[in-house]
């Protein structure tokens, strides 16, 4: 080129370049004004006097990779440009976050490291955008994130939420079975009881410890009365395990799935162990609501609730969906799909 | 949290439960909720939720309908050690054991609104200004109980800082705790009085004199304000324009809201004493900052920018004139 042709070319045409070393340490040349657009390179460029060569070029945050670099130039070549109306860098931002919802977690931790803060507010609009009115379950289905909280963890936020029936109903439906456990407990301790009433006289209990007169064989037939006893004993204990664990049961296309839900197994805890009953002092304890009911008419609402428990427990993911949704009034509506009536909630 | 903090309350307390990263960073990280959506378990949910976010410096639990009680402003004192602004208005449920409870854990407060809480006594008030000495914004409209004279001068001689009362309908103020708290808060710059039908001209001559920010005056039907309360204020700005000076304060100090309604024994001279000596008082529409509804004998009262509207008018009448 020609001393002549040189002159021809304006000052402002000779854009100085600076180096930029990502974290995969591929270096790449980039115009000075549109990279000095990010607050950290500009530090960097003013302060330390980096990015002039290939040899100090500036090395970026771990968080900022080539292609995420790519799009925060992309952006700030558009944005630094003088002149531009709203409207216009309105609908180029729109364009702009229109990609995957990984990319833009990457943008937006990249744009943050970089601490430019225009379009970290872009970005983390966007996300917000897609995280509101969503489910936990759908969060995490976007996001790509662990599934790493335990049923009752997903829960806490609503334990103590009871404006819902038919949470109302189920803590109802667990009472009732924790009195009926309480109950057999109570027989049992009173059979147990009666059974070791000792109506032997003072002579024969004496003769017995000294060792006079004593039959083995009589001692054998104690210890099998003993052991007839505790097998007794303990299939009373499966049987109530059973039942409490049966409030749990569902029938799905006439196989029979177990959901085992934390007050169950409590109920199976309190029949194993003979504690005295952990829920005695619970909020909930209302099983004596039906007291002075006609019979017949306690046992339809026994049966109602049961059944009602079951078809509770099967819909219990979409539950969990909806109890974390406003707090607006909602309305209680019965559907039987394919003669299978099911309760949902819709506003 | 910068993305959360664009969301909704609701999913807030909803991303809390998707993994333990997400429960955790909004659990330590979460700096501001409000519980003011919530319609019918409030109190629940603040006894479930209060004590995993620690880090809580703004708690909003404005109800439509009373909810909240005792148990739960309990909790938040022994769990949010750093909160800063709280509101509790229409909490009509509790008790003065809310405001102890508050006085001892929350002492960082700044900012506390706890109007329409018709419970609280003026003892517990005043015991909840001994220890939450940080406070700026007080909002004690309708705690008839609780806003005494007793009341006042222990605001007045703990919280020093305060910036802002709202005393609206607290019936049972006279000048005496008034003219303490003017005394002990100098720093005073909003000051609501309406329905305080007790005061006296003593009470606003204390705050002129002793509030040089003072920007907002609510006087609402205190009808015992006369004439000599409306020149003290009028005085005021020449002091403080003296005292300004030499802090290099500007002009645009001085009231910017006066409401004087319904305090009929006023006359006009007094007023537009007033009006002439803060150009940020308006009569004009759009931008109404002196407010005398109810004063029929202050129609006459202008401000500057009204009476060059009228000059003007008259000087180049309309031409089908």
């Amino acid at each position: 080129m020609s001393e002549i042709d040189m002159a021809v070319i304006k000052p402002e045409m000779m854009k100085p370049y600076i180096w930029l070393e990502t974290s995969d340490g591929s270096i790449q040349q980039v115009e000075q004004e549109i990279a000095m657009y990010c607050p950290l390179i500009c530090q960097e460029i003013i302060q330390k006097g980096m990015g002039s060569s290939k040899s100090c070029a500036i090395c970026l945050p771990q968080r900022v990779s080539p292609v995420t670099l790519s799009l925060i130039l992309d952006y700030c070549r558009f944005h630094q440009v003088p002149g531009r109306s709203n409207k216009e860098r309105k609908s180029y931002d729109e364009k702009f976050i229109r990609m995957d919802t990984k990319r833009l977690c990457e943008l937006t931790s990249a744009a943050d490291s970089l601490q430019l803060k225009p379009l970290v507010d872009l970005t983390s609009r966007a996300l917000a955008r897609i995280i509101e009115g969503k489910s936990p379950e759908e969060i995490r289905e976007i996001f790509h994130l662990p599934d790493d909280l335990t049923e009752e963890e997903k829960l806490e936020p609503l334990k103590n939420t009871t404006d819902d029936p038919r949470i109302r109903l189920l803590n109802r439906l667990y009472a009732k079975k924790r009195k009926e456990l309480r109950e057999r407990e109570r027989l049992k301790n009173v059979e147990v009881e009666e059974e070791h009433v000792d109506e032997r006289s003072v002579d024969d209990l004496l003769s017995f410890i000294n060792g006079n007169d004593g039959d083995p064989k009589e001692v054998k037939t104690s210890k099998n009365k003993k052991k007839n006893r505790r097998k007794k004993e303990q299939q009373q204990k499966n049987s109530s395990l059973k039942e409490a664990s049966e409030v749990n049961k569902v029938e799905v296309n006439g196989q029979s799935i177990r959901h085992q839900s934390a007050e169950a197994d409590r109920i199976a805890e309190t029949s194993n162990s003979h504690t005295e009953d952990v829920f005695a002092h619970r909020e909930f304890d209302d099983g004596d609501i039906d007291d002075g009911i006609d019979p017949a008419l306690k046992e339809k609402i026994d049966r109602e609730v049961e059944d009602f428990a079951r078809r509770l427990n099967s819909d219990w993911p979409e539950r969990m969906q909806e109890l974390l949704s406003s707090g607006q009034e909602r309305k209680m509506m019965l559907f039987t799909p394919n003669g299978n009536s099911f309760l949902r909630r819709n506003a | 949290m910068q993305i959360l903090s664009l969301v909704d309350d609701q999913t807030v307390i909803t991303a809390s439960g998707v993994c333990r990263g997400w429960r955790d960073a909004i659990y330590f990280g979460l700096a501001r909720l409000s519980l003011s959506w919530c319609s019918k378990s409030m109190n629940n949910l603040v006894l479930s939720l209060v004590p995993k976010f620690v880090k809580l410096q703004t708690l909003i639990l404005r109800q439509d309908k009373p909810q909240l009680e005792d148990n739960a402003v309990e909790t938040i004192a022994k769990c949010c050690h750093e909160l800063q602004i709280l509101d509790l208005s229409k909490s009509f449920k509790l008790t003065d054991h809310s405001l102890y409870e508050l006085a001892l854990g929350c002492r960082d407060l700044t900012k506390l609104n706890i109007s329409g809480c018709s419970a609280f006594s003026d003892n517990a008030l005043a015991y909840l200004a001994s220890f939450c000495r940080k406070l700026k914004v007080l909002n004690l409209c309708g705690c008839v109980r609780a806003a005494s004279d007793t009341a006042l001068q222990a605001i007045g001689q703990y919280c020093n800082q305060l910036q802002s009362l709202n005393l609206g309908w607290c019936d049972n103020v006279g000048d005496v705790g008034v003219t303490t708290l003017a005394y002990g808060c100098p720093d005073l710059r909003i000051v609501d009085l309406c329905g305080c039908v007790r005061i006296t001209d003593d009470s606003v001559i204390a705050l002129a004199t002793r509030c040089p920010h003072l920007r907002s005056l609510g006087l609402y039907y205190c009808k015992n304000i006369t004439d000599r309360a409306m020149y003290s204020l009028a005085h005021s700005k020449v002091n403080n324009r003296m005292w300004g000076s030499v802090k290099g304060g500007n002009d645009e100090d001085g009231l910017r809201t006066l409401n004087i309604s319904q305090c009929t024994a006023l006359t006009p001279s007094a007023v537009q004493a007033v009006c002439d000596s803060f150009p940020s008082l308006h009569t004009c529409s759009g931008r109404h900052s002196l407010i005398m509804s109810g004063c029929l004998n202050l129609t006459s009262v202008h401000c500057a920018c009204a009476v060059h509207a009228h000059r003007a008018f008259t000087t180049f009448p309309h031409p089908a004139h």
